[in-house]
C-alpha cells in the first residue's frame, strides 16, 4: 500500500553483506525456509540462526527485554556483524531496537519485507497495544473507542498509532478496510 | 560570523610540546565561561596588521570546570597566518574574542566501548572527551600518534587519567600503529573517533570499511583550514557590491573584510552555517557540508572553504 507518510517504513530485498565476520539470522518460526534461503552461501562458523514461535514471541515480549537467547547470541558478536531479521513488522522492530540497545548501529540490521499486513497498533486515547490487527477501523481493546489505523509509525515501538475516527457522532461507523 | 562574541583574557601560556602552545582563556569579567561539551571548539578572532583571522580550535579542558577554556595551538609555519600569531604575538593579558563553544564531534553516549585515534595536535578534543567518558564509567581507550620532536602534548595527563588504556605511538622512536591490529576483534558497540590528519582519517576508514565495520559508528574530525587557491571576484546580487578573493582569502573571509553580515561557525566546510545561494559563476566545491546532488545543482556554495573555478561568481546576498 502506498503512503505519503514519512515514518511509515519501505522495505528492500535483502542481499547478504559478505563482508562481515559474523550473520546472525533471527525470525519466526514460519521464516525458516527464507532465512535458510539467504543465509545458504555462509559458511556454518560465520552464521548463527535463531528461530522464535510466535506463541512465545508475543509472551516473552511483554516486558520488552530481548530473549535471552538473543541477548547472549547478540553479545556475543564482534563489531564486524549483521542481523537479518525476518518475520511480522512489529517483530521486525522489537528485534531492531533489542539490537541498537545492544549496541548495534541501524546499519547493521537487515529488515526482510514484513511477513504479513499485520500491524501493531497504539492507541493514543489510552496507550493499549494491540498486535495483529489487519483491519480498519478497529475497536480499543483498552478503552473501546473506535480506531482509525494510520500510516504513522513509531521504530522504538514497532506500532501505528490508532486514533478515534467518530468522536462527533459515536453512531457514525466508517466501513472495515483491509490493512 | 554570529554577531555574539565573548571577550577572554589570556591567563596563562604554557608549552606542552615544542611546537603546540596552551592558551588559558578566562572572562574577562572574572565570570564564568558558557557551559560546553565534550569535544566542542570556539573561534578564536585574532586582529593581526591589517588582517583578521579566525581560527577553530578545540576545547582541551574538563568540560565540568567552566573557570576557564584551554586551546591549544599546533605552530604551522606554512600556513595561513593564525598559528604564528597566536604563537608569537599573543601575550598573557591579551585580550581575544571568542564566539561561544559549539560542537561538531560530540561523543555517541550510546556506544558500549569508545576508541580514541589521536594524530599530533588531534589529542586536543579529546582532551574534553576523556574526562566525561571517565566521569560517565564509559569503556576507554586511546591510540595516539605523533612526533615527539614537535608534538606529543599531554602524554603524562593523559597516562595519568588512562592508564594501561593509553597506547601512545612516537614516530621518532620509530613506533607505529597498526590500525588493523586496533580494530579487529572489537566488540559490537565500540564507535571509533579519529582527529588527526586526512591520511589518519583515510587509513581508519578503509581498514574497518575492510573489516566489515558499520559505518556510522566511525567519527571523525579533520584539521581543515581554507585552502588557497587561484583568485576571483565575487559580486554580490542585492548590494551590487564587487569584491576581489585573493589567492590565499577565503569568500567567507573576504566577505568579512568587507563587512558583508553572514553567518559562520565551524569555518571548515563541516557545519553548513554559511551556506549561501550561488546566481552564476562555475563553483569548486570544497566542503564534506553540501550532498553530491546540492554540488552538481550549481546552485550553492559553503564560502569558508570553496572557491570559483572561473574568474567570478554571483551570490544571493
Amino acid at each position: 500500500m502506498g503512503s505519503d507518510v514519512k515514518s511509515k517504513p519501505s522495505y528492500q530485498a535483502v542481499e547478504i553483506d559478505p563482508t562481515v565476520g559474523m550473520s546472525l539470522f533471527v525470525g519466526e518460526v514460519d521464516q525458516s525456509s527464507a532465512m535458510d534461503t539467504l543465509s545458504e552461501s555462509l559458511s556454518a562458523d560465520r552464521k548463527h540462526i535463531l528461530h522464535f514461535a510466535l506463541t512465545d514471541w508475543a509472551k516473552e515480549n511483554a516486558d520488552k527485554r530481548a530473549p535471552s537467547a538473543l541477548a547472549e547470541a547478540m553479545a556475543g558478536l564482534p563489531m564486524s556483524s549483521k542481523i537479518y531479521v525476518f518475520g511480522t513488522e512489529a517483530f521486525l522492530w522489537d528485534i531492531h531496537q533489542f539490537a541498537v540497545g545492544a549496541g548495534f548501529m541501524s546499519e547493521q540490521v537487515a529488515l526482510n519485507e514484513p511477513a504479513s499486513t499485520a500491524r501493531r497498533v497504539f492507541c493514543t486515547h489510552c496507550y493499549t497495544v494491540m498486535e495483529n490487527i489487519t483491519e480498519t477501523p478497529v475497536v480499543c481493546q483498552g478503552c473501546g473507542l473506535l480506531l482509525l489505523v494510520r500510516d504513522h509509525f513509531s521504530r522504538a515501538h514497532g506500532a501505528y498509532v490508532g486514533l478515534n475516527i467518530n468522536a462527533e457522532d459515536p453512531s457514525e461507523i466508517p466501513e472495515k478496510e483491509a490493512l | 560570523m554570529s554577531n555574539f562574541t565573548i571577550p577572554v583574557r589570556v591567563s596563562e601560556i604554557k608549552d606542552v610540546a615544542p611546537a603546540i602552545r596552551e592558551f588559558t582563556l578566562v572572562a574577562d569579567n572574572g565570570e564564568d565561561l558558557l557551559a560546553f561539551s565534550a569535544g566542542s571548539h570556539v573561534v578564536v578572532t585574532m586582529k593581526g596588521e591589517g588582517v583578521v583571522m579566525r581560527n577553530a580550535y578545540s576545547l582541551v579542558s574538563d568540560p565540568n570546570d567552566v573557570s576557564g577554556y584551554k586551546i591549544s595551538v599546533r605552530l604551522q609555519e606554512e600556513s595561513r597566518g593564525g598559528s604564528v600569531f597566536m604563537h608569537t604575538k599573543v601575550k598573557e593579558g591579551d585580550v581575544l574574542s571568542i564566539a561561544p563553544p559549539s560542537n561538531l564531534f560530540a561523543p555517541y553516549w550510546g556506544a558500549k566501548k569508545h576508541i580514541l585515534i589521536a594524530g599530533g595536535v588531534g589529542v586536543t578534543p579529546f582532551m574534553s572527551y576523556i574526562p566525561q567518558l571517565l566521569q560517565s564509567e564509559e569503556t576507554v581507550e586511546m591510540h595516539y600518534m605523533f612526533h615527539s620532536s614537535k608534538t606529543g602534548a599531554y602524554v603524562g595527563e593523559l597516562a595519568k587519567q588512562l592508564g594501561s588504556q593509553l597506547f601512545c605511538y612516537d614516530s621518532d622512536k620509530g613506533r607505529r600503529a597498526d590500525l588493523s591490529d586496533i580494530l579487529s576483534n572489537q566488540p559490537v558497540g565500540t564507535h571509533v573517533y579519529i582527529c588527526g590528519p586526512q591520511s589518519l582519517i583515510d587509513g581508519v576508514l578503509d581498514t574497518a570499511d575492510g573489516l566489515g565495520w558499520p559505518k556510522n559508528a566511525i567519527h571523525f574530525e579533520a584539521f581543515k583550514a581554507p585552502e588557497p587557491g587561484k583568485p576571483f571576484d565575487i559580486e554580490l546580487s542585492k548590494s551590487g557590491v564587487k569584491l576581489h578573493v585573493k589567492a590565499d582569502s577565503s569568500i567567507l573571509e573576504t566577505l568579512e573584510a568587507a563587512e558583508v553580515p553572514i553567518e559562520s561557525s565551524c569555518r571548515g566546510g563541516v557545519c553548513g552555517r554559511c551556506f549561501v545561494s550561488v546566481l552564476d559563476g562555475d563553483i569548486e566545491h570544497r566542503d564534506e557540508f553540501l550532498s553530491a546532488d546540492e554540488k552538481a545543482s550549481k546552485k550553492c556554495i559553503m564560502p569558508c572553504v570553496s572557491r570559483a573555478t572561473g574568474p567570478s561568481l554571483v551570490l544571493d546576498l
